[in-house]
């Protein structure tokens, strides 16, 4: 928990709504998934995002990353807007800024080895030579437990907690300060969602980026998170140290999600 | 596992299927004989012999002979050639174009697939057959126009495939790491998805074959297909259907052609689902 007072990335009164249509003639419906959403991440911090389905926390990942386009609302990533960039100013952006998804099996193309999938980061954005792209992706793989002479297979032909580990590697790759992980855990079997949430943990003190951490299951927030954020319903209701959530929560809904927990005794 | 399974899983699944395996071997079969006419054909495919007029079949004329005394086995060889080739290349060209339709629709969505669909639902509209008659009065019906016209008027169900297959895609998380890593829009289309579309193109395509090698011959049949002394199938049919009931052979012959190859593309079609189709298996 060596947290620095620098800020990363702050979101600035993000707005984001959907309409959705109702019936054939009927009129159109507006559902906001995210409503005046401010966060700042410090560098070197993982900061734990809760909330229930359908809360919004997957759309605030993805729009942090400019998958999605909010409606309103600022983006501050390292002192720069990124809300307004070009495709060609975003793409320098995107070396310093990775993701992981929640399903390992859907995050890799099922046509393409494993290799060249690892390649391809490097490809876009580096000038190096296929060795030393190779060099690098062995040197990757080797802190994420996987062999390279493996990795001319295809996707399915690994398991779920390998599949995790290629996804963690790729993101690494290109030596990011900021890693979103949507869910990555949640789509493990339980004995392997350990092994990888510690490898996230260790992976963080070695690389020493700051973390959005999504996830509905409050014991693996709590588990990686310096701060938890707790979403419902578009709006962060609650948001604070880790510690501090769990034993002091102000919120009614964090309390009640906190009580939701099987176990009931908090104390280390 | 071995490498490269996925494909070699589909050989092993395509050659489980007898029927499928039979079709696609006769498919070959009629497909090298017709390339390989000039080799095979025992006459010369306008030769006129006058002193051979509707001869029945018999050992030297297989298949017997035509009104010219033209041998109809050569002939049948000599337009397999054009009806096999004009199937190919249509579907080629109405692959191709629903291809680059249908995913740029899906991919891109909104303003874009609803003008893309709505022509796409225009073309449809038309009853395929009489558009193709009305172009066809207006240009010359040589094989080239004629493959050209049935690919311009067969691309749509090909697009809707593709635009389906690029809906469900582009929610799957590897296409969006492909916008996190920064990787530029065409390439997201044609390396990354594209691949993931082609199932169902492959399957469409094998019908779709059949199914322009049937207009073809119809257009031929109405005598608005390849013109005469070239032979086709459908004009060699045509030339036939007056005197069906002195030479059954001249219409006959071409006719079974016609029945087997699109059958055969069907059955392969049909084969080549449920090879690509894993699941089944499973």
């Amino acid at each position: 928990m060596q947290k620095s007072n620098q800020i990363i990335l702050q979101c600035i009164n993000i707005n984001k709504s959907y309409e959705l249509k109702k019936g054939f003639f009927g009129g159109k419906i507006k559902i906001d998934a995210l409503k005046n959403i401010n966060l700042n991440i410090y560098s070197n911090e993982i900061l734990g995002l809760v909330g229930e389905s359908g809360s919004g926390k997957s759309t605030l990942g993805k729009i942090i990353l400019r998958l999605i386009e909010p409606d309103s609302g600022r983006i501050i990533f390292n002192n720069q807007d990124i809300t307004k960039l070009s495709y060609r100013d975003m793409k320098k952006v995107r070396t310093k800024m990775q993701a992981v998804f929640q399903d390992p099996l859907s995050s890799l193309n099922p046509r393409m080895r494993v290799i060249d999938l690892l390649r391809e980061p490097l490809k876009i954005h580096t000038k190096m030579t296929l060795r030393e792209i190779d060099n690098e992706i062995a040197l990757t793989l080797n802190q994420v437990g996987i062999n390279i002479d493996d990795t001319y297979k295809y996707p399915h032909e690994f398991s779920g907690g390998q599949r995790q580990r290629i996804n963690l590697a790729r993101a690494l790759l290109l030596k990011p300060e900021f890693l979103v992980a949507d869910e990555p855990v949640s789509s493990l079997d339980v004995s392997i969602q350990a092994q990888i949430l510690n490898l996230f943990m260790e992976l963080q003190k070695i690389y020493r980026f700051s973390m959005l951490f999504i996830s509905h299951d409050l014991r693996v927030v709590r588990h990686i998170s310096d701060r938890i954020a707790v979403i419902s319903k578009g709006e962060i209701v609650e948001l604070g140290e880790t510690q501090k959530i769990f034993h002091q929560p102000e919120n009614e809904y964090t309390k009640k999600l906190i009580s939701s927990l099987p176990e009931k005794h908090f104390s280390h | 596992m071995k490498r490269n399974s996925f494909l070699k899983d589909v050989f092993r699944r395509f050659f489980i299927k007898k029927v499928s395996l039979v079709s696609l071997i006769i498919l070959v079969l009629l497909i090298l004989a017709s390339f390989l006419a000039p080799l095979i054909a025992p006459y010369e495919p306008d030769l006129i012999n006058v002193d051979e007029i509707l001869l029945p079949p018999s050992l030297k004329h297989p298949f017997g002979t035509d009104a010219l005394g033209r041998d109809v086995f050569t002939r049948v060889l000599y337009g397999g050639r054009i009806s096999l080739l004009v199937g190919f290349i249509a579907e080629g060209i109405a692959i191709l174009i629903g291809i680059v339709i249908g995913s740029i629709s899906g991919y891109f969505g909104g303003r874009i697939d609803n003008f893309l669909m709505r022509f796409v639902d225009i073309m449809l509209c038309f009853p395929v057959f009489f558009l193709i008659l009305s172009i066809v009065a207006y240009v010359d019906p040589t094989i080239w126009n004629i493959m050209l016209i049935l690919g311009l008027t067969g691309w749509m169900p090909v697009a809707r495939l593709v635009r389906a297959e690029f809906l469900s895609l582009k929610e799957r998380e590897f296409v969006l790491y492909e916008k996190v890593i920064g990787v530029d829009n065409l390439s997201i289309i044609f390396k990354h998805m594209l691949p993931n579309a082609l199932n169902p193109v492959i399957v469409s395509a094998a019908f779709g074959i059949a199914g322009a090698i049937l207009l073809e011959t119809s257009l031929s049949f109405l005598g608005l297909g390849v013109q005469p002394p070239t032979p086709s199938w459908g004009n060699i049919l045509t030339s036939g259907k007056d005197m069906l009931g002195v030479a059954w052979w001249v219409s006959f012959f071409p006719g079974i052609f016609i029945l087997i190859s699109v059958l055969c593309y069907n059955l392969v079609g049909e084969g080549l689902k449920d090879a690509l189709n894993p699941k089944i298996y499973e």
